[in-house]
């Protein structure tokens, strides 16, 4: 099971295309003016399975990507799950955009696990005063997107962020 | 002393009697002058205040008829009352709405200002309007508008001129010198620049002559064949962006009709393959989203991009212009698409399928060819669906179907003889009532028409169109659910969409015109709501809001998700032959996600949807000229001041000019992309 804060399906601003989004529940990042301060605490959500999320997932024909945000995925309790269910969307031909309010030089080995099916990750912590609505994809500017494959290869995240 | 009834006082004049009782005479033929003089005389006689109200001295003249047994004459009298009555309250009605206007112009149209020239207008407009009602339109078919049942659509202008038209663009800048104007002829163009500040002259020239849109259909195609054929020099690049820069310009600030608004102009392009047109298409998109001086967003000329398989998705010629074309409109709303692939239109030359930005379009000829240049809508009529539902046998959400259909048939019926009344007159009019469009052989087939004959022949091409507005808010009325919510719903909405569609093709085949059926945009249906309110009281889901929906829209206020909205509003394109389009909701313009958009453009081309824009909100700052979402502050530079572009009725325009109708409409929009 995994526990979730909400789901949003036909997104056009958490990544390219047409995406559903899946909010996981619990974040330890505890950022000042954060916008879901109900995302924060474990055991408030809802818990779903894999496969429920799965359906939603193919009912939104027009989405051809999902995204993890939360909360903080990596933070979740449910990390294994999480891991489990990004390859089994990743199976079925979705790409996955991912947001984290840690760095990705951060990234624990077991957190490090999930980017194995991530194709963009957009990290750093939610700093309310580097606020910027012209940015694409992301609020603030401190924020990164980042080409994990690129970066997994041996890159670092300077060169393998794009600018969108 | 006799009191007239405006309170003022005037000497006694006993012959004014005789003079009335004797056109009652004149009727019924009871009487003579001097019978009308002796009555004269008893009605005096009976006169005892020495100040008398005038209706209380008519009152004894009926009286008077009546005892002395003129009793056909005093029915004659009163019907004269009575009618004399009649005229009065509509001069005053008249002058008090005047009164109004001259203090502020209606928004009805949201491209109507303040200026003097638009109180001008719209006073004329008024006056037009009491009298076409009052006077010329037969009373029981003025009664069908009066009472709300249908729309007679741009009243104010019925027996003057009709409404819109696709401009012969190529033809007229090739032989310019034919198309006089008032005072001579203008030299046709040898260059980009010239030819493109000509167009735009013949654009505001044709737009005084109608009372509708205009539109330069394929203007690609134009450019060109203008350079193909050596009518124009081949323009360097420099060149081509600076006569679509003139030709933008002026079509975003000139004036027409005694300068009272800015033209509807439409721009169609997207199919030429060939060197020029796509340069010019590639100038137009880029300049566009410059936008004007400051970047302000275009409002005018409406762009209408033409998707076609093979031309312009992944892997075709035209696909880096049908993606530029995406990002612009991500960031404008502007240009919309039209897709030429549904299946309606494969049975037309795809060069010939316009759609004009109010969504009108204009195809099939039972009289000539299916040819879009030099032909338009002659004017269109809407039914107000829910009102028929609501007069039907039943209680809401139980209605009798069957009951409904035979008073829709009497309103279609109604619609029938209305639109007949109209194009006769149209038709009688003379070439040089329409001098520049008929009398310079601008339009279809007119080139034999001479400015004192009459315009039938070329008119008889153009499209005369039922209309319809609430097609959910009839569903609701009948079997208490949209067809946004049921299945069973939209098989019924299906049904009497076809049903008007099948009328419309019975009367083109019975009286060879061209009768089409039209997706009406409820510009103004507000009156329509408060009187079906009035009449059948608040119900829930019919007339609980200021404005009923769109044509076969699916409610704007329901939640439902992209994917469902056009595969079922795709079904519904096939039978608006006249004109019709789908909009989507989002919340901020999806400036960084042009895949999302060419996403739900396939979608709309398998669901059938010929025509469709996408809807966001456009702020712009006037401090910085940011545009984008502003909420409270620009992001750019902190100014609080700022503007509202949305589009309504299919055009943009700033939300302070826009009626209180769609100002609510805007308001409930559901945007898909929002956290359900």
């Amino acid at each position: 099971m995994i526990e979730i804060a909400g789901i949003r399906t036909e997104s056009f601003e958490d990544g390219i295309g047409i995406r559903v989004v899946i909010y996981f529940q619990g974040c330890k990042h505890y950022c000042h003016n954060c916008q879901n301060p109900h995302t924060w605490d474990f055991g408030k959500g809802n818990e779903v399975t894999i496969q429920y999320l799965l359906n939603i997932i193919q009912n939104d024909v027009l989405s051809s990507g999902v995204t993890f945000s939360g909360g903080c995925p990596f933070c979740s309790n449910n990390l294994d799950e999480i891991i489990e269910l990004a390859k089994e969307i990743k199976t079925l031909g979705y790409n996955i955009w991912v947001y984290c309010g840690e760095k990705i030089e951060n990234l624990n080995e077991k957190q490090l696990k999930l980017l194995d099916y991530v194709d963009v990750l957009i990290d750093g912590m939610y700093v309310d005063k580097l606020r910027d609505d012209t940015l694409a994809f992301r609020g603030r500017s401190n924020q990164r997107i980042i080409n994990v494959k690129e970066y997994l290869e041996g890159g670092n995240s300077n060169t393998s962020i794009r600018s969108l | 002393m006799v009191i007239k009834r405006n309170g003022s006082k005037v000497e006694f004049d006993s012959y004014k009697i005789t003079i009335a009782i004797l056109s009652a005479f004149n009727e019924t033929k009871e009487g003579n002058h001097e019978i009308a003089q002796n009555l004269t005389q008893k009605v005096v006689n009976k006169i005892n205040d020495e100040n008398m109200h005038v209706e209380k001295i008519q009152d004894i003249v009926e009286e008077t008829l009546m005892q002395e047994g003129f009793l056909k004459t005093a029915k004659a009298y009163i019907l004269y009352r009575e009618e004399h009555k009649q005229q009065r309250e509509f001069e005053s009605d008249l002058l008090r709405r005047i009164a109004k206007l001259s203090k502020e112009t209606s928004r009805d149209n949201a491209n109507v200002g303040h200026s003097s020239a638009s109180k001008m207008y719209q006073i004329g407009g008024e006056a037009s309007k009491t009298y076409y009602l009052n006077k010329l339109i037969p009373k029981n078919l003025s009664k069908l508008h009066s009472e709300g049942l249908i729309h007679i659509h741009d009243l104010d202008y019925y027996d003057k001129t009709f409404n819109c038209l696709s401009i012969p663009l190529t033809r007229m800048l090739k032989n310019l010198m034919d198309y006089e104007f008032e005072y001579g002829s203008i030299r046709p163009p040898k260059r980009l620049d010239s030819a493109m500040a000509l167009a735009s002259i013949i654009l505001q020239r044709i737009s005084n002559d109608i009372f509708g849109g205009t539109m330069f259909p394929n203007i690609d195609i134009t450019i060109q064949e203008l350079v193909d054929e050596k009518y124009i020099k081949k323009p360097t690049d420099i060149e081509i962006e600076q006569s679509v820069q003139s030709l933008l310009y002026n079509l975003a600030t000139m004036n027409t009709r005694a300068g009272n608004q800015i033209p509807f102009s439409s721009i169609t392009f997207g199919l030429e393959q060939g060197e020029y047109g796509k340069k010019f298409t590639k100038a137009l998109l880029n300049e566009f989203n410059k936008g004007m001086g400051k970047g302000e967003t275009f409002i005018f000329p409406n762009l209408i991009y033409k998707c076609l398989k093979g031309v312009s998705w992944q892997g075709s010629p035209n696909d880096d212009l049908y993606n530029l074309a995406v990002e612009v409109s991500c960031h404008r709303m502007n240009p919309t698409f039209s897709f030429l692939d549904c299946e309606y239109y494969k049975q037309f030359d795809p060069k010939e399928v316009n759609p004009m930005g109010c969504r009108t379009h204009v195809i099939a000829n039972i009289n000539g060819e299916s040819v879009s240049e030099g032909r338009g809508n002659i004017f269109p009529t809407t039914i107000n669906l829910p009102r028929i539902a609501l007069k039907t046998k039943g209680i809401i959400g139980e209605k009798d179907i069957k009951d409904f259909y035979k008073k829709l048939d009497a309103v279609l019926e109604g619609v029938k003889e209305l639109s007949m009344h109209r194009y006769s007159i149209l038709a009688n009019l003379k070439a040089y009532d329409i001098p520049y469009v008929i009398g310079q052989h601008v339009y279809y087939n007119s080139e034999n028409i001479k400015m004192d004959d009459t315009i039938e022949e070329a008119l008889k091409h153009g499209t005369i169109s039922i209309g319809f507005i609430g097609l959910a808010e009839t569903c609701k009325t009948l079997i208490g659910v949209h067809h946004g919510e049921s299945d069973k719903a939209l098989e019924l909405a299906l049904n009497i969409n076809k049903y008007i569609k099948d009328y419309c093709d019975k009367l083109t085949q019975e009286m060879s015109l061209n009768w089409t059926c039209y997706s009406t945009p409820a510009e103004s249906t507000i009156n329509k709501v408060i009187k079906d309110r009035k009449d059948f009281g608040l119900i829930e889901g019919v007339t609980d809001r200021d404005y009923y929906t769109n044509s076969f829209h699916v409610p704007v206020y329901y939640p439902i998700s992209i994917a469902r909205k056009i595969t079922i509003e795709g079904q519904f394109h096939p039978f608006n032959n006249a004109g019709r389009i789908s909009y989507i909701e989002l919340s901020a313009p999806p400036i960084h996600n042009v895949e999302a958009v060419k996403t739900v453009h396939k979608h709309m081309v398998q669901s059938g949807v010929g025509y469709a824009g996408i809807n966001f909100p456009i702020d712009e700052c006037r401090q910085c000229n940011y545009s984008g979402i502003i909420k409270d502050v620009c992001p750019k530079c902190g100014s609080s001041e700022y503007k509202k572009i949305r589009r309504v009725s299919g055009y943009l325009g700033f939300e302070e000019r826009i009626n209180k109708s769609k100002e609510a409409e805007i308001n409930d929009r559901f945007k898909h992309d929002t956290v359900n």
